[in-house]
């Protein structure tokens, strides 16, 4: 955990640091050139997260999907993606099945805006929220209380948390860009969970976690909305 | 580097890949583990109300409903970790200890909230239980300082005592011919000890070096009657109460100070310690003078005072001036004799498995005073006079004296 979080940091101290370069690059742009401030959606990009396509053809235990669209207000995006996920964990003992809901929400700032081919390095933040339910059946075996079975659940369970985004969209070819964000997830709060403890919470992951990160590998297409030539 | 990433498509897309795949590794690594397991473990301190410290309590047992299982049996503890049954919202925890009283019980209602939660497949479940609220108890005073039990020791309530405040400790020490007016420890045999207030026997058949006893709240004396296995004895002690509530829960409570020997016919009776205190103290020593007539017979199979010393079986000794019979049935190397103080001699006859063994011992006798008020007769010059050992015994000390010190007389067995 503690190594992930590093490398995490790591990856985001990178792109902080690229960033602020890039920065510095923008300043020279701008003695040759004319800012004009335009905050008119110059277009939608809308995609989907190609790892839980991936993650529910090979992973038995994983069905999932999320779909992502962004629109532009000059250098900032507003983000919002919606996606489901479910699991189904089994052993000798038990079985434990989730299925739920989550929506994020949230700007993001692109350091790249005056990209040529308006290329996206990005770093945001989130507002997400997730309802669903769970189901726990296991036979618990204790030295002390003895043997019994139990089948334990939630239904229409609640969470809320935060994310700090970052990542890149490139544009591949025409209208097709790929990209990716990686989340660091924190300040999970959850609600109406009075049988049992939530295992694993669609959009989030593991309870347990105080804090937590994700990863979308996102295919998109960008749905231009108006020209935006001679805008940077 | 950094110039041409923002200048080249081509590269922002590498790193983009290259990322990728680094990130998608290390999620690989992001397995579940099995982290914290039942947290139902719940710490329980005993302390004493008077000074917030530790008590040490003498527990029978310790049951809770649901499980058969029997914790901290016949222990002494100041504090145990019981774990709660996760599979309700409240255990019932009883206690049973003993005091100066006898045995007594207490009953702890715990009602709490208990939450499963999974963990792997591998791991199973956890529980996790929360909010614990003490509902019942008849201890003195309960204080909840953590409400959430852990999986390792922790202390989640305090069990407040109030002050025993009318324990009064006895001990018995063995003085030796020497300066030393406290002596040693003695462990002493009691058929029973009893008060003059109550009917209620303390101590029956047992064995200790000290007697923890309750004196009467209701007067200003208290005698005790101590039934011991080598004879009798009284203490009457003197002391002022006052009554007074230094803890509202305990109430009106009676505080004892001032104690005195009221009179006694032990050999040597001192307060040292005139206020009661919790845990008790010591606070009347019962001396017992000096032994100066015990002779220390040693069994070898060679002579010499350097040959080892060896056990032998004994149906018994016996001396000419006593009926009783010492070391009845028993294998022993060395046994320590009494002398006949009122005689320059003492037969012993020793019996073996296959035959009685005859041994006369001689000796001088002088009248002394020990510790202002022992009387006793000091044995010297000690000597074998007759003996139907094959090999004649020898004498390696012949001073007699307290506390023994090595052997006076060897008894080489062929």
């Amino acid at each position: 955990m503690v190594a992930t979080l590093r490398l995490l940091l790591t990856n985001v101290l990178i792109l902080v640091l690229l960033a602020f370069t890039c920065v510095g690059q923008e300043k020279e742009a701008d003695n040759d050139s004319v800012t004009v401030k335009d905050f008119i959606p110059t277009g939608v990009r809308i995609g989907t997260d190609a790892l839980a396509l991936i993650k529910t053809a090979y992973d038995e235990r994983y069905s999932g999907w999320e779909l992502n669209a962004e629109v532009d207000f000059h250098r900032y995006f507003l983000a919002v993606d919606m996606g489901n996920w479910q699991r189904d964990l089994s052993s000798d003992q038990g079985r434990y099945t989730n299925k739920g809901t989550y929506f994020r929400i949230g700007p993001d700032v692109n350091f790249l805006h005056r990209e040529a081919d308006k290329n996206v390095l990005f770093f945001g933040a989130r507002y997400a929220r997730s309802v669903f339910s769970e189901d726990f059946f296991t036979t618990i075996d204790d030295p002390v209380w003895g043997t019994t079975e139990g089948t334990f659940s939630n239904s229409d369970a609640k969470a809320r948390w935060f994310e700090l985004t970052g990542g890149l969209r490139v544009r591949v070819w025409k209208i097709v860009w790929l990209g990716y964000t990686a989340r660091f997830k924190f300040g999970l709060g959850t609600s109406d969970t009075p049988a049992m403890l939530p295992y694993d919470i669609p959009g989030y992951g593991r309870n347990d976690k105080k804090s937590t990160w994700g990863f979308n590998y996102l295919i998109m297409v960008r749905l231009p909305l108006r020209s935006d030539k001679g805008i940077r | 580097m950094i110039y041409l990433y923002c200048r080249f498509e081509k590269m922002i897309k590498k790193v983009a890949w290259i990322l990728f795949f680094a990130l998608l590794a290390i999620s690989c690594l992001d397995e579940p583990d099995c982290y914290n397991l039942n947290n139902n473990i719940f710490g329980i301190a005993f302390r004493k109300m008077a000074d917030n410290k530790a008590d040490t309590v003498t527990l029978i047992g310790i049951s809770i409903n649901g499980t058969d299982s029997i914790f901290y049996e016949y222990s002494l503890a100041t504090g145990v970790e019981l774990p709660l049954n996760f599979l309700a919202d409240q255990s019932e925890i009883i206690f049973q200890r003993l005091d100066h009283a006898g045995a007594v019980t207490n009953r702890l209602l715990l009602a709490y909230r208990s939450q499963i939660q999974f963990v792997s497949e591998d791991c199973g479940e956890r529980f996790l239980i929360a909010d614990v609220n003490p509902v019942e108890s008849d201890f003195d005073s309960v204080r909840v300082v953590n409400r959430s039990p852990g999986n390792t020791a922790t202390t989640n309530l305090i069990v407040y005592r109030c002050p025993t405040t009318d324990l009064i400790r006895f001990g018995f020490r063995q003085l030796h011919a020497d300066e030393d007016s406290v002596g040693v420890p003695l462990d002493i045999g009691v058929d029973s000890i009893s008060a003059d207030y109550t009917s209620t026997v303390f101590f029956p058949d047992d064995t200790a070096s000290s007697f923890v006893l309750p004196l009467n709240p209701a007067a200003n004396s208290t005698r005790f009657d101590f039934d011991l296995v080598s004879g009798s004895g009284f203490v009457a002690l003197n002391y002022e109460t006052t009554n007074e509530a230094r803890f509202t829960v305990c109430g009106q409570q009676t505080f004892f100070a001032g104690l005195t020997i009221l009179s006694t016919d032990f050999d040597i009776t001192k307060v040292v310690n005139d206020s009661i205190e919790d845990p008790p103290v010591t606070n009347v020593l019962l001396l017992r003078c000096p032994d100066t007539n015990l002779v220390t017979i040693a069994f070898k199979d060679q002579p010499g005072e350097d040959a080892p010393d060896v056990t032998v079986p004994l149906i018994g000794i016996t001396a000419d001036y006593t009926t009783e019979v010492f070391y009845p049935n028993t294998s022993a190397a060395t046994v320590i004799l009494p002398l006949n103080a009122q005689a320059d001699m003492t037969r012993f006859s020793i019996a073996f498995e296959d035959e009685v063994i005859d041994i006369e011992l001689g000796y001088d006798r002088n009248e002394v005073v020990y510790h202002n008020v022992c009387n006793r007769t000091a044995m010297s010059s000690l000597e074998v006079i007759s003996s139907g050992f094959a090999t004649p015994p020898q004498i390696l000390n012949d001073e007699i004296v307290s506390p023994t010190n090595g052997s006076n007389v060897a008894i080489i067995i062929d």
